[in-house]
């Protein structure tokens, strides 16, 4: 047994003392990283919060100049929600805007609802191509009342991206934004996200707002009216989640104007760019990501001035996944459409000829977003075995890993201060008292589990398995309300 | 070798301390924000009805309140400022100009018309905002000078208030605000000159043929918006004149015809369907051109449409197929 | 008889403002912070006239108009809308939806009281 075990453990004492400084150092530095963005994003919070109330969107809200806006929806099966969620968009606070509807073939009564609940009759009008598409279309609709701004595009089935490039070749506004028919916008939304566009038209190519989880909110009519914490164990641990890497992460990469990654639940784009840039490629997995790196690459290449730009307000929420099974799915396919951008824009990264991005973002996502998983992994492995071992006692492997997860709780403690000092969006000191709790919580198990199906996304793209789409099992939110 | 013990019993140390900070200064944060709230609740009550009698009382009781709410002190006074300056952009009418007294008695105009000139740059958009609010003939000199702020944040902030206080003196100001090199967006501009009351056609006849593309935009939108017949031969030769140009606009082209759509104006209703079909146009003029023409009254105009869906493209085509 | 109105705003300085102006009128003035409290109000009381804004959180006021002509037995009460600036759609929607009158923001609390008298006297 003995001999068995004896190479086993000297083996292991190797790879302690080769990984041990480096590990140690790679948590250290991905922490402090995390924590430049966040000092970063307080600057874009400040800064943001300073200039409100001069922020003119009640005279945007009432001027016939301001840009006109389409706002594409596709939909698969969301007969359950459609008419709702079109109510709300056309209800948006906003003095020239459109829906344009993507019926990607659903199989179930999504149509029908929408032509009886808007009166939609039959457009015979052909349409330009200007992005190509793989769908076929069935047929389009507009509504009866010429004086409802709605178009229903309906098509056989080919993908969201694919039904997103329909909806751009019959957009008509200057102003293009792509919102799921489960999102939840504030009414205000649309004047917040194009804020940008209005004051710097010049330079500002795209927005990105902020998604945050509506999970335990209480919602009426497709409007976020108060907000809570869930219940659900997944759902709290991902509002702190979204706080810390996408809201203020993202906040303080937009302060570098280096940001690379909008979200896709509520981005707005300039319908000019992005049909130049041939609209979202249809065979990406991660195509909100790929079509901003698109952008980037193309005006860079231009060498022309330009912004991409994140609004930190919340505006916008979704549902987010409640169960690990669908959470699993969700991450998979995250880090897979990662690795695959990141490889596909390789010859952007250290590249000085596209500045910050190509010198700071990209690198930064390559080893810290991308490889974070492997490193989790493998500290998750060796310590309880040099444990078992004997290679290292028990104070020993607790300090070690206390460091690396203090670091990370100072981290998510530093988010929920920002969060705190700017939106405050959770009120009571019941949510602080959870939030807190969530973010030790969130150690002992998720980030472990997340890690793993991070791997498995990564393992996926590398052996070049083909994309299988999640489908969301939706909880509703009658239910989570409650 | 091992990361020593002692290297990570510091880091540990140091980083549990740091998490008590940061929980301490959220709860901090927190408290003061509950406290801050808390107060507000306690000023509101002790003034909210009297602010509201400024929409009952008249004559010498309005005056009495005036005086009464300017004289507030403290913070339920700077209360009453808040809660002014959140309704003021809201009504009109006699009440509107009763809160402003109270404003101005409360030394807000003064305050004002000093912080506009204050060195930090968050300070003078905030005393423009304000001043645009406030209104009157005697915040027209600052506002206008705001917009050659050297902050551009400034100027974009002044040409909006401009357009909130509404005075027909800053529209020449305004006019210029439009040029490119303002740096002003021209669809800010041009949307707080839209408010002014008393305007001139002639000031746009006249901006129609300005160098600066920006002024020509502007011109032509608030033209068409304010439906100024008496600019329209101009707005009309504008258009014709900008293709000519050495670095013709797109953005003029399509302003110029959308806006001789709204005016109805006849005249262009064949060179709006050739621009509409025409193959160096941009697409996004075509659509302008076609949109005109669709708003073009008049049976002629009905024959002019069904020669262009003929030959228009297939964009051109949605917009006129409506008509 | 004395007149019930019942105002609904989430805008709580706009809400009390109306409230303020109609009740120095002589009228009784209830009100509401959103739609769905306002329809609930309107379905269970009878008032003489209902005074709402559009934008809303959660309901608007356009919905809840829409639903009270929907409800069986349907609400008839006549409703004021008041409306921003430039929201022709605004008007529109709330006219099919069964509006009676509309009042566009920035408002005079004068005109608005003279408009409420009209709509009573009928």
């Amino acid at each position: 047994m003995n001999q068995v075990l004896e190479p086993l453990r000297s083996g292991i004492q190797w790879l302690f003392e080769l990984t041990a400084y480096p590990v140690l150092a790679y948590f250290i530095v991905i922490n402090t990283s995390l924590l430049l963005l966040i000092i970063l994003a307080s600057v874009n919070f400040t800064a943001h919060l300073r200039r409100q109330s001069f922020a003119g969107a009640r005279i945007t809200a009432a001027s016939p100049l301001s840009p006109g806006i389409s706002v594409l929806m596709p939909a698969f099966n969301e007969g359950a929600v459609i008419a709702a969620s079109v109510r709300a968009v056309l209800d948006l606070r906003y003095p020239d805007h459109e829906v344009v509807v993507i019926n990607d073939g659903s199989s179930d009564e999504t149509l029908q609802t929408l032509i009886d609940v808007y009166d939609l009759v039959e457009d015979r009008r052909d349409v330009a191509i200007k992005v190509p598409v793989r769908g076929k279309i069935r047929a389009i609709y507009r509504a009866r009342d010429t004086a409802l701004p709605i178009v229903v595009i309906d098509k056989e089935n080919s993908g969201r991206s694919d039904s997103l490039n329909m909806g751009l070749n019959v957009a008509s506004k200057d102003l293009v934004v792509m919102v799921d028919a489960d999102s939840l916008l504030d009414p205000d939304s649309l004047l917040v996200v194009s804020k940008p566009f209005t004051d710097d038209p010049e330079h500002v190519i795209a927005t990105g707002g902020v998604v945050r989880v509506a999970n335990g909110c209480n919602v009426v009519a497709g409007r976020v009216v108060d907000v809570n914490m869930p219940k659900n164990y997944y759902a709290r641990i991902q509002i702190v989640e979204y706080l810390r890497s996408f809201l203020l992460g993202r906040a303080g990469w937009s302060q570098l104007n280096s940001l690379i990654l909008i979200s896709g639940a509520f981005g707005m784009f300039r319908r000019d760019l992005i049909i130049r840039a041939g609209g979202l490629d249809a065979d990406s997995i991660g195509e909100d990501f790929e079509l901003v790196m698109r952008l980037h690459k193309m005006m860079r290449d231009e060498k022309r001035k330009y912004r991409v730009i994140f609004i930190a307000e919340p505006v916008c929420w979704t549902e987010v996944p409640s169960t690990a099974a669908v959470l699993a799915r969700q991450r998979r396919r995250w880090h897979r459409g990662l690795w695959e951008v990141l490889t596909k824009y390789r010859s952007m990264t250290f590249n000085p000829r596209y500045g910050s991005v190509g010198m700071v973002a990209l690198p930064y996502y390559w080893i810290f977003e991308l490889i974070a998983p492997a490193i989790e992994l493998f500290g998750i492995i060796i310590v309880p075995l040099g444990l078992l071992l004997g290679v290292v006692n028990v104070p020993y492997a607790l300090a070690f890993i206390a460091v690396a997860y203090l670091y990370a709780i100072f981290v998510s403690l530093m988010a929920l201060l920002v969060e705190e000092a700017s939106f405050h969006r959770y009120s009571r000191w019941r949510d602080l008292g959870t939030a807190l709790w969530v973010s030790v919580q969130e150690n002992i198990g998720y980030r472990q589990l997340t890690a793993v199906w991070r791997i498995q996304g990564w393992w996926a793209a590398l052996r070049g398995k083909k994309q299988v789409w999640g489908t969301m099992t939706r909880t509703g939110f009658e239910n989570a309300s409650q | 070798m091992l990361v020593s013990w002692d290297v990570l019993a510091a880091a540990v140390v140091v980083l549990s301390i740091a998490c008590l900070l940061a929980l301490a200064a959220v709860v901090v944060v927190k408290g003061s924000r509950h406290a801050r709230e808390r107060s507000r609740t306690v000023h509101d009550a002790a003034i909210r009805r009297r602010i509201m009698a400024l929409a009952v009382v008249e004559d010498a009781e309005l005056d009495a309140l005036i005086d009464e709410l300017s004289s507030v002190p403290g913070a339920v006074g700077d209360h009453v400022e808040q809660t002014l300056l959140r309704m003021i952009p809201e009504v009109r009418g006699d009440v509107r100009e009763a809160m402003i007294r109270v404003l101005a008695g409360r030394g807000l105009l003064r305050r004002s018309l000093d912080r506009i000139t204050s060195r930090s740059p968050i300070q003078r958009a905030a005393a423009a905002e304000l001043l645009g609010i406030l209104g009157g003939r005697e915040v027209v000199d600052p506002l206008t000078a705001a917009l050659h702020d050297k902050s551009l944040e400034v100027r974009l902030v002044a040409a909006r208030a401009l357009g909130v206080a509404a005075r027909p003196e800053a529209g020449g100001h305004l006019v210029d605000a439009l040029s490119l090199s303002s740096g002003i967006p021209h669809s800010v501009a041009a949307t707080a000159l839209l408010n002014l009351p008393e305007q001139d056609p002639a000031v746009y006849i006249e901006g129609l043929l300005d160098r600066d593309p920006g002024i020509r935009y502007g011109s032509a939108a608030v033209v068409g918006l304010l439906l100024m017949s008496e600019a329209a031969e101009a707005l009309f030769q504008c258009m014709v004149t900008e293709g000519g140009r050495q670095d013709p606009s797109d953005v003029v082209i399509s302003t110029c015809a959308r806006s001789l759509g709204r005016l109805g104006y006849k005249p262009a209703t064949d060179a709006l369907a050739e621009l509409s079909c025409s193959a160096e146009a941009p697409s996004s003029v075509r659509q302008a051109a076609g949109e005109a023409l669709k708003a073009m009254p008049g049976s002629e105009a009905r024959e002019v449409r069904r020669r262009v869906i003929e030959q228009a493209d297939a964009d051109v085509r949605r917009i006129l197929v409506d008509a | 008889m004395q007149h019930k109105i019942l105002v609904v705003d989430d805008d709580a300085d706009i809400r009390d403002l109306v409230a303020t102006k109609l009740e120095s009128s002589g009228y009784d003035v209830e009100t509401a912070g959103d739609g769905v409290t306002g329809l609930e109000l309107a379905t269970n009381n009878s008032y003489s006239l209902v005074i709402s804004d559009v934008m809303m959180p959660g309901m608007s006021g356009v919905d809840m108009v829409r639903m009270m002509r929907a409800a069986e037995p349907p609400v008839t009460v006549p409703v004021i809308l008041l409306t921003a600036k430039n929201q022709e759609r605004d008007i529109e929607n709330g006219f099919a939806a069964g509006i009676t009158d509309y009042v566009v923001k920035p408002f005079s609390p004068r005109e608005l009281a003279a408009r409420v008298a009209g709509i009573l006297a009928r």
